[in-house]
């Protein structure tokens, strides 16, 4: 296989599993989509859950 | 902390959520509906390592009397949400807890039931209010609010929640017409017996309107007596017309305020079928409390 040939390719690869592992990172930490319930309680905190509370003290 | 949160967790079906509570709120009446709850503390001390122990990870509280010691609980990663349940963020609250336990069916259809019975008392007061302005354009009755509980600053500015709602109803605070008030910062102020009787000279004070204290109407306006140490009340226009009104504490704020509508708007006159201690037992019968309907609004001077 032409050597130039392979060598671009890995570049494009490492590029792409970069940007992949960038934006799964991002997915990850970031974005509300992977919390269940975001709001903002009466002191202007945004509260952010994976699920509905279930334990609480009042 | 202060009740109005177990309040409303009952209200929305939410009890079995509590696992703990902190140390006032656990000398108060709602502790009754919440039996075997863990003391996790005192509200400035809160205790972490026991609500780890419970597998408690978050803890609803109000500003007022609410957990001091969010820094140290937060690092032990537990999570303080703000929520006051009174005031004018109350019906907001409401629909704030129901979000935070997932919005589920039984939630949704609790919250819509107490505020249909909230709305339903609160706008037929402001409707029959609106009814006497119209009627007679001159009505705007000044009233003095006081905080029976409170050593301080006795009473309500204008700026003061309860206040606001009286003048929502109808008339003015009459620390609003007071020059070295202005503009009024904080939600309660002292003022002279001096002032007060100047005022009533001057501009005529037309109501007194006294939050109770727990031990009742009777030491509330004893209390609200005491407040001259130079003379007598006696010529006070509110008190020769028997126009000072005790408002007990438990619908002065939170969860039952809108039977506190009823009741100012008893005291103004206006023309209202609904029965305050009727309210009362409907809110009970609805919600699974057992409050006394008795006592909920009482007029001064007594009649002998």
């Amino acid at each position: 296989m032409n050597t130039k040939y392979l060598a671009v390719l890995s570049v494009l690869v490492i590029a792409a599993a970069t940007i992949g592992g960038a934006l799964l990172f991002m997915d990850q930490n970031d974005s509300d989509e992977s919390y269940a319930i975001v709001v903002t309680d009466d002191a202007g905190k945004e509260i952010k859950l994976k699920e509905p509370l279930e334990r609480v003290a009042a | 902390m202060n009740s109005n949160i177990p309040i409303f967790l009952q209200i929305l079906g939410l009890k079995d959520k509590v696992i703990g509570m902190d140390s006032l709120v656990l000398t108060k009446d709602i502790a009754g509906y919440y039996p075997g709850m863990i003391d996790f503390g005192k509200n400035d001390a809160m205790n972490g390592e026991k609500m780890l122990e419970a597998n408690v990870k978050y803890i609803l509280s109000p500003t007022s009397m609410g957990v001091k010691n969010t820094e140290a609980l937060e690092a032990l990663g537990i999570t303080t949400i703000t929520v006051e349940c009174f005031g004018e963020t109350m019906l907001n609250d409401v629909d704030l807890l129901v979000k935070l336990f997932g919005s589920k069916n039984e939630q949704v259809v609790a919250a819509e039931r107490y505020k249909n019975m909230y709305y339903e008392t609160v706008n037929t007061v402001l409707e029959k209010a609106a009814e006497k302005k119209v009627t007679d354009p001159s009505w705007d009755p000044s009233f003095l609010f006081q905080m029976a509980s409170s050593r301080s600053d006795p009473f309500y500015t204008e700026t003061a929640q309860l206040s606001m709602i009286v003048e929502q109803i109808g008339g003015h605070n009459m620390i609003r017409d007071l020059g070295g008030f202005k503009p009024a910062t904080k939600q309660t102020a002292r003022i002279s017996y001096d002032v007060i009787v100047d005022y009533d000279k001057n501009e005529g004070l037309d109501y007194v309107f006294i939050r109770t204290l727990d031990a009742g109407a009777e030491a509330s306006y004893a209390k609200f007596l005491s407040l001259s140490s130079l003379g007598s009340w006696n010529t006070l226009n509110p008190i020769l017309d028997r126009n000072v009104y005790t408002l007990d504490t438990r619908i002065a704020s939170g969860a039952m305020i809108f039977v506190g509508y009823v009741c100012i708007g008893e005291a103004y006159g206006l023309d209202l079928t609904e029965d305050p201690s009727a309210l009362v037992e409907r809110f009970n019968t609805e919600f699974g409390f057992n409050f006394s309907s008795e006592g909920l609004m009482q007029q001064f001077p007594a009649v002998e």
